[in-house]
């Protein structure tokens, strides 16, 4: 009977101690929650994206990246999130311009790269008041590279019934090409990181 | 003839439907395998996961079923089984466990993007639970029973109103409209089993001695 | 263990199996008692701290006490009720003792839980959790503690739930299934009227019917609960966890009275040596009463406005007729089987006549709050806590306090003392009035401070809560001393 009883403690903690580990202690019950615990327990390695910038040019992560990147995906037809986004970009313009923290970079990436042209872009911006500055916008243009940046993001984009996209209406802050803080637009943590010039 | 009889003859019915009334195991095994494969192959994962119906509903349930119908373990394993879990408690455990595991969001969208999640649901999903609850089922007795059976439904529908009720899009694999549909497939398959567990319960003819219409009726277990 | 095994075990070791069976019952009712008593102490608090002549109460400390009396009290009531069902149904069918004991030690855990989230967490919401105000604590407790107090109630309905069950089988295993214990067979079938059927089997049923049902319902609403506290996104519609919650909280506390009537249909004969026996009236009254206590819990939302007008009406009518059914063949059969049968009187028999008479009296109180133009009114008075009282101090309460009594005394007649049973009569009374004056006057319930007018009621109430204490002390102190000594045994 002690054994037997044993065994049920036993096999309860496995049991638990296996949600436990799979939950990251309780804490992430959905993906998205999960990719932000993760990131943040382990920043990721990132490759050296290969972007199409509004202006044009090809440009790579690493010439961005010797800065502070905040990151977010947006398709420039979206009438919900990205609208919220473009918003919190240009909020947080104002809030680099006037810190004159000139270390921070503001970066969209398109996750509609079939229609998002490089005027498409330039429009989105202008559309929400950005200044070239500090606000670059670019889409990946092969596939290839629109891959590597889901896969090592983990971002998930769905296609929905109206032609655009559900995706995750987060911000991602890349450090030397690491990918080290997930954290939703409309969280205090971005100013507190402009203004102080690093991620605390 | 009077509702009562009516509803007595009926549940009779299900008294008397008996395990061996489902497939052998054999062919059980044989579609379970089939089922695994498909679910490998990348068409076949595109199709059974492409929504979270098909997924949820079609599926895992497929799993879980064909899991249970073909457990059939050795006498020496069966033995093994009831001499370390004389109660049932660990299998109540096994089974409890992977069915949190597996009605997380985090886990099924992950099912859908690494392979080795997928596979280890392939695998743990007619093991751990469809196989896991026949083991319960022969290893508890009948007030376990009815309160796995009992969890079991509570859990669904639990879920299923999370499903509707939750404004946040819970599986980032699938659209909240997509998840809003399975809360109310969950909330059906609810109510109907629990109009028929309350039925059952209600009207079916438990004692084997006095009533000498059921003899024809096998005990089980 | 299957059943098989457990009748054959019990054939042979059948004196130790019975044994277990009155240790178990007697621990029920030794925990029973002293929480009731601890209970007591709280309710008095309160009232005393509404009358603020002889105790000045700190308002968030009233609303944890209050939570505490709450849940304290319903929980103890159908631990207390189960208690006297299970002695009673063990002598007709057979019942483990082992799922009956680890009953009793998950109610501990789920006590444990509910007290350490009150008086450690603060969690103040009022034992009916009633959303979505367990989540808005404006920082007076924590969301664990919340959390802890849902999760407390959750393993508590396990508990119920496993004795049910093991009820609900062994019912079925011997009288084919639950409708037949309930007796339907003999009441829309052609199967003659088997006087030989026993009432406990039929209360039995339908107590177990209505609360299987109201745990299943309290097992989703619960975890929506917590879901809610955990993620407050997560928003379920308020008016439908209003429902929920109310059905399952107005379920388990009429079951447990229902339970305890099973000491008045066995004792009671026992003493004017007549029989009682099931009858087609019977079992039409007990057959109704388990739709119609499903069914009334609706009188707790005439208030909202959003519910449609004919639901409202519906709920009236049904709180108007809902205990009535089985309160005129239980008071009616009580009657005819008292009446020139030359009773003894002693602590028991009056208790459970007492008991009677509270349970019919409190449908008065509770017909006419069932009234809507009333309840508009009067369903956040005192008037409420008035009708409920009345049910559990002068109904369920003396049944209980009697069939711990007809144990101690081992059945034996005239033994034990009936003045404590007059004290406490008078001190329930007296209570429940103050409550129901205190209604009749629009004083609002669960209010920590009154107004100056109204005090004088609260100190009433707190002296005759104290007489009613006093009584239960009384009675229930002897009871203890004695009850290690009990020796009828529960088991056939
Ligand atoms: C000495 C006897 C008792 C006294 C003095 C007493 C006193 C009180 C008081 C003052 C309240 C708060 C009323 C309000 O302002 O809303 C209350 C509530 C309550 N009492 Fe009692 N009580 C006693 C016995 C009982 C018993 C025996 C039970 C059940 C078996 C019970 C169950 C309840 C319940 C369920 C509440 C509702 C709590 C709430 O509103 O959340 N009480 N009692
Ligand atoms: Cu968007």
């Amino acid at each position: 009977m002690a054994v037997y009883a044993m065994n049920i403690v036993l096999s309860l903690s496995i049991a638990l101690g296996l949600l436990a580990w799979r939950t990251s202690n309780f804490s992430s019950f959905t993906y998205e929650t999960d990719r932000r615990n993760a990131v943040e327990a382990r920043p990721v390695q990132l490759s050296d994206w290969q972007l199409q910038s509004s202006n044009g040019k090809t440009v790579y992560l690493s010439e961005l990246s010797d800065q502070l990147l905040l990151v977010d995906f947006v398709y420039t037809r979206c009438p919900t999130i990205c609208r919220a986004l473009g918003s919190r970009y240009e909020q947080l313009q104002r809030v680099i311009n006037s810190s004159g923290n000139t270390q921070i970079t503001l970066l969209s990436i398109s996750i509609d790269p079939i229609y998002d042209t490089p005027q498409q872009l330039n429009s989105y911006r202008k559309r929400h008041n950005g200044l070239k500055d500090t606000w670059q916008l670019a889409r990946p243009i092969t596939d290839h590279a629109f891959q590597t940046i889901i896969s090592e993001t983990g971002l998930r984009v769905i296609p929905d019934k109206f032609g655009g996209f559900t995706h995750s209406d987060t911000i991602h802050l890349i450090e030397n090409r690491k990918l080290t803080k997930i954290k939703p637009w409309s969280s205090t943590d971005w100013e507190n990181i402009i203004l102080s010039g690093k991620n605390s | 003839m009077d509702i009562l009889t009516l509803c007595n003859m009926a549940s009779r019915r299900l008294n008397n439907w008996q395990l061996n009334e489902l497939p052998a195991p054999s062919t059980a095994r044989a579609l379970l395998v089939f089922v695994i494969m498909v679910g490998i192959t990348p068409a076949g994962a595109m199709w059974f996961e492409s929504s979270m119906t098909t997924h949820m509903l079609v599926q895992l349930p497929l799993l879980i079923v064909l899991g249970a119908v073909c457990y059939q373990p050795k006498a020496q394993l069966n033995s093994f089984l009831t001499r370390i879990d004389p109660l049932g408690a660990i299998a109540f455990i096994c089974y409890t466990g992977w069915m949190l595991f597996w009605m997380l969001p985090l886990n099924l969208d992950l099912a859908t993007i690494e392979p080795s999640v997928r596979l280890l649901k392939l695998i743990s999903v007619p093991i751990g639970i469809g196989c896991c609850f026949r083991w319960l089922w022969h290893q508890s007795n009948a007030v376990l029973k009815c309160v796995v059976v009992f969890e079991t439904w509570a859990s669904v529908t639990r879920l299923g109103w999370l499903y509707i009720e939750s404004p946040l899009q819970l599986c980032s694999s699938y659209l909240i409209g997509e998840q809003q549909r399975v809360g109310t497939l969950l909330l059906v398959i609810s109510g109907i089993s629990a109009t028929v567990a309350v039925f059952y319960s209600l009207f079916g003819s438990f004692n084997k001695k006095n009533d000498s219409t059921l003899a024809k009726s096998t005990s089980n277990g | 263990m299957s059943i098989t095994e457990a009748t054959s075990n019990s054939v042979e070791d059948s004196n130790t199996h019975t044994k277990n069976h009155l240790n178990l019952v007697k621990l029920y009712l030794a925990i029973g008692i002293l929480v009731y008593a601890l209970m007591m102490i709280a309710g008095v608090a309160l009232r005393a701290a509404q009358g603020a002549s002889y105790l000045d109460m700190n308002p968030q400390l009233f609303y944890q006490i209050m939570t505490l009396h709450g849940a304290g009290m319903v929980g103890v009531t159908g631990l207390a009720g189960l208690a006297v069902n299970w002695y009673f149904l063990s002598r007709h069918v057979l019942l483990s003792t082992k799922i009956f004991l680890s009953a009793l030690l998950l109610s501990l855990i789920a006590v444990a839980m509910i007290i350490g989230s009150i008086l450690i967490g603060k969690f103040a919401a009022g034992w009916t959790f009633l959303y979505p105000l367990p989540a808005k604590s404006l920082g007076i407790w924590s969301i664990a503690s919340a959390v802890t107090f849902a999760a407390g109630l959750l393993v508590l309905g396990v508990a119920f739930l496993l004795v049910y069950l093991d009820m609900a089988i062994a019912i079925s295993k011997k009288y084919g299934n639950l409708t037949r214990g309930l007796g339907l067979h003999m009441l829309f079938g052609r199967a003659p009227v088997d006087t030989s059927h026993p009432t406990t089997v039929v209360a039995s049923s339908m107590v177990i019917i209505v609360n299987v049902a109201g745990i299943a319902v309290g097992a989703v609403v619960l975890i929506m609960t917590i879901a809610n506290l955990i993620s407050p996104a997560i928003a379920p519609d308020a008016l439908l966890m209003k429902h929920l919650i109310y059905f399952f909280g107005h379920v388990f506390i009429n079951a447990s009275i229902y339970s305890a009537i099973t000491a008045v249909y066995e004792i009671l004969p026992k003493y004017t040596r007549r029989p009682w026996t099931v009858s087609k009236p019977f079992l039409a009254a007990w057959f109704a009463a388990t739709f119609m206590v499903m069914a009334v819990y609706p009188h707790h939302l005439l208030m909202d406005f959003a519910m449609p007008p004919w639901a409202a009406i519906a709920g009236q009518i049904i709180s108007y007729t809902s205990g009535i059914p089985v309160l005129v063949v239980t008071a009616f059969g009580g009657l005819t089987l008292v009446y020139r049968s030359g009773i003894r009187w002693d602590a028991c028999s009056s208790l459970l006549v007492l008991g009677l008479f509270g349970w019919a009296a409190g449908v008065v109180p509770a017909v006419i709050d069932g009234m809507i133009r009333v309840n508009m009114v009067m369903h956040n008075t005192l008037w409420v806590p008035g009708h409920f009282h009345f049910y559990l101090i002068l109904g369920m309460l003396p049944m209980v306090l009697g069939f711990a009594a007809y144990l101690t005394t081992n059945g034996e007649q005239g033994k034990s003392n009936k003045i404590p049973v007059y004290i406490y009569a008078a001190g329930g009374i007296t209570l429940c009035m103050s409550f129901l004056v205190s209604g009749s006057l629009s004083i609002p319930r669960r209010f920590a401070v009154h107004q100056e007018s109204w005090q004088w009621l609260g100190n009433v109430g707190a002296i005759a809560g104290t007489t009613v204490l006093v009584g239960t002390l009384l009675i229930a102190l002897p009871i203890l001393f004695r009850l290690p000594g009990a020796t009828l045994s529960a088991a056939r």
